[in-house]
């Protein structure tokens, strides 16, 4: 058998056990994806699902209302605030449970691992009801708390000004475990030798944790924080069970948005416009991540 | 029992119908023109809403929404608020979760009008039974919906599931006289008003709720809320605007 027909054989085979996951991914993402990017340049709603003749082409229209929308300014505006303080507050808290979890002195490490990662696992409903009573204005434990050192009474979740901040660490607590584990996987990894010739040249605890821990974690530090950052413009969950995007939407975020337009209002074309939108927002948001922590790692 | 923190009635920010009976019962026709376009400009659902909205501004009714109510049952058990506006569907609640001491202090009552009782008109929630022009069994269809129609099944239907009848001939049942708090609700259902056909109905009563909600919470004035609402509720419409003038031009 000569070689070249052997490689044809194995190329032949390869496309044969790669067949199912591309026809899954074909037919479950880029067929929707390309379906939505149609829709979003029609008025497909309600009326349409019924007599699909009512669909008229709109040009940009969807995306030229998206973009006037105070509505979308508004969630945009919220899943920002998400972004920008929810995701540094995750990964500070991941970091810092890595680090704790992770020490030399720590003892029952995995029952701390455990109890750190349950609320990753845990129903997001069963924890907003729980939460609910915790954040409750005048019955709360937060409050109860906060009572003796004379704060509030706050009335967390239905004031447009705390809203944003509960749900926000309500979201921290229920995610850094995951990004622990990352954390602790990439704190492990790094070599004992590095910290021991660290301390032959007398570095103290805080030298090794900004010259060894914090370089050494760089990749894991990328991935984290672009996982965490496109986890964050996605949140949905955690304010719509929590507020409905209440009080005042001022807890409403895009994606949020997304959803009431197209399964609640069923204004699909309005709906994957924002959808792109969004996309696109979060493409350039990685793009100049990953340039940003390109570069910190490279110096 | 007003009071400091007690009220005479809670009406949830996060609920669009108590906003909406305000409009309904000042005369209201909600949407104008077929359902194409917004009334709430008009002098009769400003009328309700001025009204409604001084129920928040005298501190008749806190301006809260009904998530940081925690639990219903025991803040009326509480005093917290005297009134509360609900369907039957609420009846075997307040009988279970109220303490057995409040059991006997409790009632209902149908809703006043702004101009005497016959003025006092509510929603009758998911009222309407529909049969699809399209449909491949209307006979079928139109036999099921006699059958729920039938005195007797609707009467069955309340005792498994405490469904309210909606034909008078069933509610002459003596076990449904009997009960004074059902005779409220039945009361209620001789004056009630349908909320507009028209597909949009949903997302327009949320952003009645929305937009009440802006002025309870004093984020913006009730005019410029009348006039966003308004705004809001007439670029919603378009769809059907150009579904109208289609109609009439012809083309169908």
């Amino acid at each position: 058998m000569s070689n070249a027909t052997s490689e044809r054989r194995q190329a032949s085979a390869a496309w044969g056990f790669l067949a199912p996951a591309l026809v899954l991914i074909g037919v479950f993402f880029f067929v929707p994806v390309l379906a939505g990017f149609v829709m979003s340049f029609t008025d497909f709603d309600i009326y349409a699902i019924g007599s699909p003749d009512t669909i008229r082409f709109m040009g940009f229209e969807n995306y030229r209302q998206v973009v006037t929308d105070p509505e979308f300014w508004r969630a945009l505006r919220n899943t920002l605030y998400f972004v920008v303080v929810g995701g540094p507050l995750s990964v500070i808290a991941s970091l810092s449970a890595a680090l704790l979890v992770n020490a030399k002195v720590a003892r029952f490490k995995g029952l701390f691992r455990t109890i750190y990662f349950l609320p990753v696992v845990t129903t997001m409903v069963a924890v907003a009801i729980v939460f609910r009573y915790l954040l409750h204005p005048k019955y709360g434990l937060v409050n109860r708390c906060a009572r003796v050192l004379h704060i509030g009474p706050i009335d967390w979740l239905g004031n447009p000004h705390w809203s944003m901040p509960a749900i926000v660490l309500l979201a921290v607590w229920k995610n850094f475990g995951y990004n622990m584990l990352i954390f602790i996987a990439g704190l492990q990894s790094i070599p004992d030798d590095l910290y021991e010739a660290a301390q032959l040249d007398g570095a103290g605890a805080r030298a090794q944790f900004v010259h060894v821990t914090l370089p050494s974690l760089g990749p894991t530090f990328l991935f984290v924080g672009i996982m965490t950052m496109i986890g964050q413009f996605q949140i949905f969950a955690e304010p719509y069970v929590m507020t409905q995007g209440g009080p005042l939407r001022s807890t409403v975020s895009v994606v949020m948005l997304m959803y009431e337009q197209g399964f609640r209002w069923w204004r699909m074309g309005y709906a994957t416009a924002i959808a792109f939108v969004l996309f696109v927002i979060m493409l350039i948001a990685t793009l100049i991540q990953m340039r940003l922590q390109g570069e910190g790692r490279k110096s | 029992m007003v009071g400091k923190d007690k009220f005479a009635i809670f009406l949830p920010t996060n609920e669009w119908n108590p906003p909406v009976i305000a409009g309904l019962q000042a005369g209201s026709p909600l949407l104008s023109d077929d359902g194409t376009r917004a009334a709430f400009r008009d002098s009769a659902f400003r009328r309700g809403f001025d009204w409604y909205m001084n129920l928040y501004f005298e501190g008749l009714a806190p301006s809260i929404s009904g998530n940081e109510v925690a639990n219903l049952y025991q803040e009326f058990a509480r005093g917290y608020f005297s009134m509360y506006i609900s369907g039957p569907w609420q009846l075997g609640e307040f009988r279970n979760r109220l303490p057995a001491e409040l059991q006997d202090d409790w009632g209902t009552a149908p809703l006043p009008g702004p101009t005497g009782p016959a003025s006092g008109v509510s929603l009758a929630g998911g009222s309407s039974l529909v049969l699809y022009r399209a449909s491949k069994h209307k006979a079928e269809a139109w036999k099921l919906i006699e059958f729920l129609a039938r005195p007797d099944v609707q009467l069955e239907f309340w005792r498994l599931s405490g469904d309210l009848p909606g034909r008078v001939e069933a509610w002459r049942d003596p076990a449904l006289q009997a009960d004074p708090n059902m005779r409220a609700f039945g009361e209620q259902l001789t004056r009630v008003v349908a909320t507009p056909k028209v597909p949009e109905w949903e997302q327009i009563a949320i952003r009645v709720q929305e937009q009440v909600e802006r002025a309870v919470r004093r984020a913006a004035p009730p005019d410029s809320v009348l006039s966003d609402l308004s705004t809001q509720v007439d670029r919603m419409l378009e769809k059907r605007r150009w579904l109208h003038a289609r109609r009439q031009g012809g083309t169908r």
